[in-house]
Order: C-alpha cells, then structure tokens, then sequence
C-alpha cells in the first residue's frame, strides 16, 4: 500500500505529464526527433536528390562572385559578402541574418526556374522542382525555395545537416502546402524559419506537418497513407 | 564454459556488423509509393512578409551591406 505521501507525489507526477502532453499538442512543436517518420535516404528522392547533386556541381559559380568581379549575376555578390562576414557570428545571429536575407529575394511563384551548368551555363528549365541557391539567387522561386535556400547558405556558414530539415506542411490558413526550414539549435529548441520573416521558436500552432528531408534523409509525418 | 559463450558472442557480433550486402539496396514498394506521392504535392502556398524584427547590430550592418550591393548589381547596365 502506498503511503500519503506516494499517493501525493504519483498523482503531481501525473498531474504535470498530463499537463505536458496538452501543451505540446497546443504549442504543436514540430517533431525533429522522428525516428519513426524516418522513410528513406535523400538520393531515393529524386527531385530532391537531383536539386543537391546540382548544388554541389554548382558550388563553385556560387562564390565566383569576388571583389574584383564586375558584374554579378542576380544576389551572388551580396551572398559571397554575406557568408565571408557571418562566419564569426553567434549561430542564432547566422539564422536571423540568413532568415532575413534570404526572404528579401523577390517571391516568383510557377515560373520555370532555369537550370544551370558548374559553370554557369543554362542547360534547362526546372518546373515545380527544388531550386538549388545558385538558381535562386539568381532566379528567384517560391516557398519550398526560400527553405531550400537557407538550408543550403547556413551549411555554407556551418550549420549542422544532422540540426535542419527542410519541411513541407499543410498550412490550415492558406489552404495550402508550404515549405520552412526546421532548425534544431543546442539545447534543443526547434526553430521555425518561415518566408514571412518570422522565426517560429515556441509555438509552431497550424501547421500539419506532411514530409521534409535534408541532404542525408526523408522522412514521411502523415499518419494516415 | 566461459570460452564457449566467447566464441558465441563473437560469431554474433560478426553477424551482427558483417556486410551481408551482396546487391544494391533498393527502396521498398512502400517506400517508392510514399516517395511517389509525395512527389504530387505542389508546394506553392505562399505568404505574406511581415514587417522585420530588429537585430543585433552585427546582423543589421550585414544586412544594409547586403542592401546596398544588390542594389550595385540591379543598377548596372547587363553585359549581355
């Protein structure tokens, strides 16, 4: 039999597991740590896959832009000045400043994104595909490619792939599927990192989240397939 | 007794690590049929920029520099 005492210390203990089970479902933390939602590795993705592999080729046209550089094509020479100087900031500085710089790109949205080369060389036209950072500096592009392009210029300031996720959510308010970037900071603490210029830190209410992947993994949220 | 379960462990742990990888791995039909759907999903809902929250003083000299080089670049005549 248990004494008063357990019987009070049992009942506080379910009392606040109760509690924080309802305000996780109220705050809706998106679940970074989801090893059950783990589906497959990046390369089965295709389009995501393929969006990473022309990243990678394009990397060095990406920082082509240097002083001495006459004429730059779309944002790579506020890009390269951007990343050479953030490189000593705080990590929460790097997510604001990339947060803002990268939503100050003009939205395009069903545009066929144009694809390019290592060099730099148009080779195609990307239609509602994943841009890389190269093609959106360059190009602009819409929600899912504001994500990508963070996601891409924080690895460049040493952001961990292991702490992002790029994330497509079902947004009960536009009716719509949107994308954000998904940031898991030391302690921690889930970061939202949304087109709007809002960094979601606690509470990540109306969101129904559908996949998301980063350069290793994809993981699938839905529960009802 | 004691060599015996060693050698028990051992074979196992062998198991265990071995690369029994004698083809390539391929997705599952349920992982292609996972990854096919997701591949419908146009990811297109767009929103509205709210106003920007002030920064550090560091973030907000990064920024105007940023500013004012695209603002360099999109007033140069094209080259092409």
């Amino acid at each position: 039999m248990m004494s008063g005492h357990s019987w009070l210390h049992a009942t506080a203990a379910l009392c606040v597991g109760l509690f924080a089970t309802l305000a996780h479902g109220a705050y809706n933390q998106y679940p970074f740590e989801a090893p059950q939602d783990y589906l497959t590795v990046a390369t089965d993705f295709t389009p995501w896959a393929d969006a990473l592999s022309r990243h990678e080729s394009q990397r060095a046209v990406l920082f082509s832009c240097t002083e001495g550089t006459k004429k730059c094509r779309g944002r790579l020479r506020s890009f390269n000045r951007m990343v050479t100087k953030a490189q000593g900031l705080s990590v929460q500085e790097k997510v604001h400043l990339v947060n803002i710089y990268i939503n100050r790109t003009n939205y395009d949205t069903d545009h066929p994104k144009r694809l390019y080369d290592k060099d730099g060389k148009k080779i195609g036209v990307l239609r509602n595909q994943w841009a890389t950072l190269y093609e959106f500096l360059t190009d602009r592009g819409d929600c899912e490619d504001y994500a990508t392009a963070k996601y891409f210029m924080l690895r460049e300031l040493g952001v961990r792939a292991r702490d992002m996720k790029v994330v497509v959510t079902y947004e009960r308010k536009l009716r719509g599927y949107h994308a954000v970037l998904a940031l898991r900071l030391d302690g921690g603490a889930i970061w939202l990192l949304e087109s709007d210029n809002q960094i979601r830190k606690k509470y990540h209410g109306g969101y129904r989240y559908v996949y998301a992947m980063n350069e290793h993994s994809v993981w699938d949220h839905r529960d009802d397939y | 007794m004691k060599r015996l379960v060693t050698i028990i462990c051992a074979f196992a742990c062998a198991a265990a690590f071995a690369d029994g990888t004698s083809s390539v791995a391929v997705p599952s039909l349920k992982v292609k049929e996972r990854l096919h759907s997701i591949e419908q999903i146009n990811v297109t809902a767009e929103k509205k920029a709210k106003a920007e929250q002030p920064q550090s003083e560091a973030v907000e000299a990064l920024l105007a520099e940023a500013e004012k080089l695209d603002g360099q670049d999109n007033a140069q005549p094209s080259s092409h």
